[in-house]
């Protein structure tokens, strides 16, 4: 599993939204929202780092 | 069982605080709902939704593969069930492998249970099943705010069995009135000696020990390639005893999967399916929402609603409708596919959003044209 940071349209980076590689889905970044739960855990592990947007 | 017995049966269910309509815990036990497919091949690499709604698949570190799929067969009153097929034995069982056939439930629609508290009411699960031979597999319900579980085996064999078990009340660890999964209904079928190495108890309650999940002697699905399971009528209701499967209107077992997961398409189509040929001017792509140019060939906008408001802020995939491109939305008039994003100013959550086009549209009278998938599982 890979997550990339998205800009918003100001090109500013969101804090609302990652984007998880594998089907680009955007993610919101909402504690009730289990794939943001999951990439919390994925985060966590030692070597996990989410790539910074295009 | 006989229509007095049926009676009685459901008599001392509401009396035991069960109710006579949406008596059913589980969603889509009748497996009639499938927007994401009909038919996953390869399945073990990883968990997930793959076809029929509501219910998880989960793995670990299984070399198996199987196909899961909703098919037209059921015991008496059932037009569909899902059918698991082993396509890649694995017989080499690591010690920490486990595959399981899983719904999660929310926990304010648990509190009828008054699990945790003096008042605590038994829980009956239903389902039939069969399967290629005669085999024995786990059930268990996984209370998954406090750790606790309560586990039996049941058997399956070549005819459509109904399996009836009953699981007594837990007067330890209430569940939270949220929208989490606090409970969960599971099925497992395979698993490694983490959680087969234990002494395994029958229908009690007691705090997770994992190598206390799942009885030593129980089938492994990935034991042939020849292993399949079906099942269908799944039932979580209170009581003590198994009623009648409440059977509801396919509109209705829609609506509540919607709540987890809902998509643009129209119903028997999938994301990511191309839906019309390529064709400049063709707008034939049936149910795709629309964005507009509003004079600016920079930045288009559409907007969502949600026809039931989902779980929570949802997981957005977005697809072109006449390519079929994940992540891109179409510009139908100009035949290409361009960039969309949720809104900056305007998420998506529960109920809808906004949407908007990234990158330059040919012309501001083009149409804009995009279909989505929206995910809020437990």
């Amino acid at each position: 599993m890979a997550y990339k940071k998205v800009k918003e349209s100001t090109g500013d980076i969101s804090t609302l939204y990652i984007k998880r590689e594998s089907d680009n889905a955007r993610i919101p970044t909402k504690e009730g929202n289990t794939d943001y739960q999951e990439y919390l855990r994925w985060v966590k592990i030692d070597g996990n780092k989410i790539k910074d947007a295009d | 069982m006989s229509k007095a017995a049926e009676l009685a049966a459901l008599i001392a269910n509401v009396n035991n605080g069960s109710s006579l309509g949406n008596k059913n815990l589980v969603i889509n036990g009748a497996m009639n709902v499938a927007q994401r497919g009909t038919s996953g091949a390869g399945l073990g690499a990883s968990a997930g939704y793959f076809t029929v709604d509501r219910w998880d698949m989960y793995f670990t570190g299984t070399a198996g593969r199987l196909t899961q799929a909703q098919i037209a067969d059921g015991p008496s009153g059932f037009a569909n069930c899902m059918k698991l097929s082993c396509t890649t034995a694995d017989t080499s069982i690591a010690a920490g492998e486990n595959v399981i056939l899983q719904q999660h439930i929310e926990g304010q629609n648990c509190q009828a249970l008054c699990k945790g508290t003096a008042d605590a009411k038994p829980i009956t699960v239903s389902f039939w099943v069969k399967g290629n031979a005669s085999a024995t597999y786990t059930c268990g319900l996984w209370d998954n705010d406090n750790s606790r579980q309560n586990n039996q085996t049941f058997a399956v064999t070549t005819s459509w069995n109904r399996i009836e078990l009953t699981f007594p009340a837990d007067t330890t660890g209430a569940l939270d009135d949220d929208t989490a999964n606090s409970l969960g209904f599971y099925i497992y079928l395979q698993a490694g000696s983490t959680y087969t190495g234990g002494t395994f108890t029958s229908g009690t309650w007691a705090s997770v020990t994992n190598a206390n999940t799942v009885k030593s002697d129980q089938t492994q699905f990935f034991d042939s390639t020849s292993r399949t399971f079906f099942i269908t009528g799944v039932q979580m209701e209170i009581g003590e005893k198994a009623t009648e499967f409440e059977h509801e209107p396919f509109s209705t077992t829609l609506s509540k999967c919607e709540r987890y997961f809902k998509t643009s398409y129209e119903y028997g189509t999938y994301a990511g399916d191309v839906l019309s040929p390529t064709g400049s001017g063709s707008t034939s792509t049936a149910g795709c929402l629309n964005m507009t140019t509003a004079g600016n060939i920079n930045r288009a906008f559409g907007s969502i609603q949600f026809s039931v408001k989902m779980r929570d802020a949802p997981t957005m995939v977005f697809y072109a409708p006449e390519s079929g491109t994940n992540d891109k939305a179409r510009d139908i008039t100009s035949d290409v596919d361009i960039g969309i994003d949720p809104q900056d100013n305007c998420t998506i959550g529960e109920g809808g959003g906004g949407v908007q086009s990234t990158g330059t549209i040919n012309a501001v009278t083009d149409t804009l044209g995009y279909h989505y998938t929206a995910t809020s599982e437990l």
